[in-house]
């Protein structure tokens, strides 16, 4: 089954493994990050789909460590866990280019309930099942595909490529975007998988749904 | 600069300033006084020359007995004579209130210079010569005083200030030291009370294990902790804490809190009665509000019997939190009423909550009030407009 990733930058060991471990008792795969050299390691290695940051860590602040990210073309969604109390430092986050924050003490659920409203809007939906036509749904938390309430096998790499091209609808998505995102830093990625991967979601979604731009990539239809 | 800061320095400066300007004030009358009476000498002596001179001229008169006799008259002085019994002879004006007894002498704008005459020209026997007083020089010197007036208040100003804040800046500085250690402690707590509370969460959420009571007090120690390290950071950070004042819905934010205390509510068993009126709103900073129900509620709950009551009501003109607690003496009250003006949280015993609460209900222009009857009951009165 294909989980979403979420890098956990956060210095308190015993903090950071409640919240890994009620994030993955919730569906989530969790890579905990100590201080902010390891998170950007980890960000580079994995493909991360929400990062949780908390403020206070060694190396560099999560202010800084975002701005970096961000810098670096980076826009993958960020909450901050902050005990730092006023407004200001809030402001300072969204500036960075956070998409949530949440102040500590928090409780879980309401993680829970945050990092789900990021992973909807990231599809453009208020709703957890993305309805993709002729009875085809798409789940956002568990991003698996179901036909008319029947999961359809997909493979790991078919069901990222599809939820990154749910992401990105109407959009042009080049190899290099492609093969970033769906081979980890340590694969070898190849345009044969991706072209039978390809084929696997015309012939479950329809062939018209996925157009090819000729040498430059992909676009999904909606 | 805090407010306290504020305070002591505008003290200081009243007392040192008022001091100085009065010190100064003083000198500079002294210093107008004898340089006007300086002036008015020059201005008489020049009515003494004039008079010496019409001496002689009528002394000429009485030598020559020409035909004519021509009254010596030369502006800007007046003049007139006057036989030995002060009677008007001749003149080219006539004074009235003639002072007799004073050799100079002047009233609102002019001069006067009685001259004896002696031997009695033309049967006179006295002389007054008279003149327009100058104001000019006397003009000059009150600008003059008064500028130096000013340099020096503003000069004094200054030194004060800068004096002031040079007295302050060790306080200011153990202050802004103890603020900074605040902050880091907080931070510091945060992610430990942070840790107990989601892992009691977590226990309830993953595993149905025995021991909730346990965990309940955990949890309630744990958001009680929790709340005092909010109160703190909120005395703290009140300064320049940026407040966001916007519409909210009391109603629904009270009912909020209470749902946030009811494990321990629930602990002491206590029966809560709501009468929340729908759609109270009105603009406050979310944070003063949620800071001022919290603390009254958890002193409605801390000072209650086991199994007692509270009341909730909440309607557009007030919030009135009434429990059936261990009461407050009558004495106890006006010390808290007191202190509730004064806003000064120096005498202990009430905790901290009773300073967010006078400053909230300050900054929004509440009206705070509490009625109490010992070991029977408490009542706290909001009322949202004066």
């Amino acid at each position: 089954m294909v989980q979403q990733n979420i890098l956990l930058l956060e210095d308190d060991v015993q903090l950071s493994d409640t919240v890994k471990q009620f994030l993955e008792y919730s569906g989530y795969t969790i890579y905990p990050a100590y201080d902010a050299s390891s998170a950007k390691d980890l960000l580079y290695e994995k493909n991360i789909d929400l990062m949780l940051l908390d403020i206070k860590v060694p190396h560099q602040n999560g202010f800084d460590f975002l701005q970096e990210v961000r810098d670096s073309g980076n826009f993958t969604p960020a909450i901050f866990i902050t005990s730092l109390n006023s407004v200001d430092d809030v402001t300072k986050g969204f500036d960075i280019g956070c998409d949530d924050y949440i102040r500590k003490p928090f409780a879980l659920k309401e993680l829970l309930v945050r990092i789900e409203a990021i992973s909807k809007r990231n599809f453009g939906s208020h709703d957890n099942q993305l309805d993709l036509g002729n009875g085809y749904s798409f789940d956002i938390k568990g991003l698996f595909l179901s036909h008319e309430d029947k999961k359809v096998p997909l493979k790991t790499k078919e069901a990222k490529l599809l939820a990154l091209f749910l992401k990105n609808p109407n959009e042009l998505l080049t190899y290099e975007t492609i093969f970033e995102i769906l081979w980890e830093y340590n694969e070898t990625a190849s345009q044969g998988s991706l072209r039978a991967y390809i084929n696997t979601l015309r012939n479950t979604l329809g062939k018209n749904k996925i157009e090819t731009i000729k040498h430059i990539g992909y676009r999904y239809v909606k | 600069m805090l407010s306290s800061e504020k305070r002591s320095l505008f003290r200081f400066l009243s007392i040192y300033l008022s001091s100085t300007l009065l010190l100064f004030l003083l000198a500079t009358f002294i210093f107008y006084d004898y340089h006007k009476h300086e002036i008015i000498d020059i201005q008489n002596s020049e009515l003494g020359i004039e008079a010496e001179h019409i001496t002689q001229r009528l002394r000429q008169l009485n030598q020559t007995f020409t035909k004519e006799l021509t009254y010596p008259y030369q502006k800007p002085f007046e003049s007139a004579i006057y036989n030995l019994d002060k009677e008007y002879i001749f003149g080219s004006f006539k004074p009235s209130n003639i002072l007799w007894n004073k050799e100079y002498y002047q009233d609102e704008n002019r001069l006067f210079h009685i001259h004896p005459l002696f031997p009695y020209y033309l049967g006179a026997s006295h002389l007054i010569v008279s003149k327009n007083i100058n104001q000019d020089p006397i003009n000059n010197l009150i600008k003059m005083s008064i500028l130096f007036l000013f340099i020096a208040g503003i000069f004094f100003t200054l030194l004060g200030l800068f004096l002031g804040k040079l007295f302050i800046a060790p306080m200011k500085e153990s202050i802004e030291k103890m603020n900074k250690f605040i902050e880091d402690t907080t931070h510091e707590f945060n992610t430990p009370i942070s840790t107990i509370l989601t892992n009691i969460e977590l226990i309830d959420t993953v595993y149905d294990c025995e021991g909730k009571q346990e965990l309940q007090r955990i949890e309630i120690a744990s958001k009680t902790l929790s709340r005092l390290y909010e109160d703190l950071t909120y005395l703290k950070l009140n300064h320049n804490y940026h407040r966001e004042i916007k519409s909210i819905n009391i109603s629904n934010l009270l009912k909020d809190r209470v749902e946030y205390f009811n494990t321990l509510i629930e602990s002491k068993k206590l029966k809560v009665t709501q009468h929340i009126d729908k759609e109270v709103v009105f603009d406050i900073d979310k944070n003063d509000a949620i800071r001022l129900i919290d603390n009254i509620l958890s002193n409605a709950i801390k000072y209650n019997k086991k199994e007692g009551e509270i009341d909730i009501i909440l309607n557009m003109k007030n919030l009135i939190i009434k429990n059936s607690g261990i009461g407050i003496k009558k004495e106890d009250i006006n010390l808290i009423q007191n202190r509730f003006k004064r806003a000064n949280s120096s005498e202990g015993g009430f905790g901290i909550g009773l300073d967010i609460i006078s400053q909230v209900v300050e900054r929004y222009g509440f009206k705070f009030t509490i009625d109490s009857v010992y070991n029977k009951s408490t009542k706290v009165y909001i009322l949202w407009k004066k």
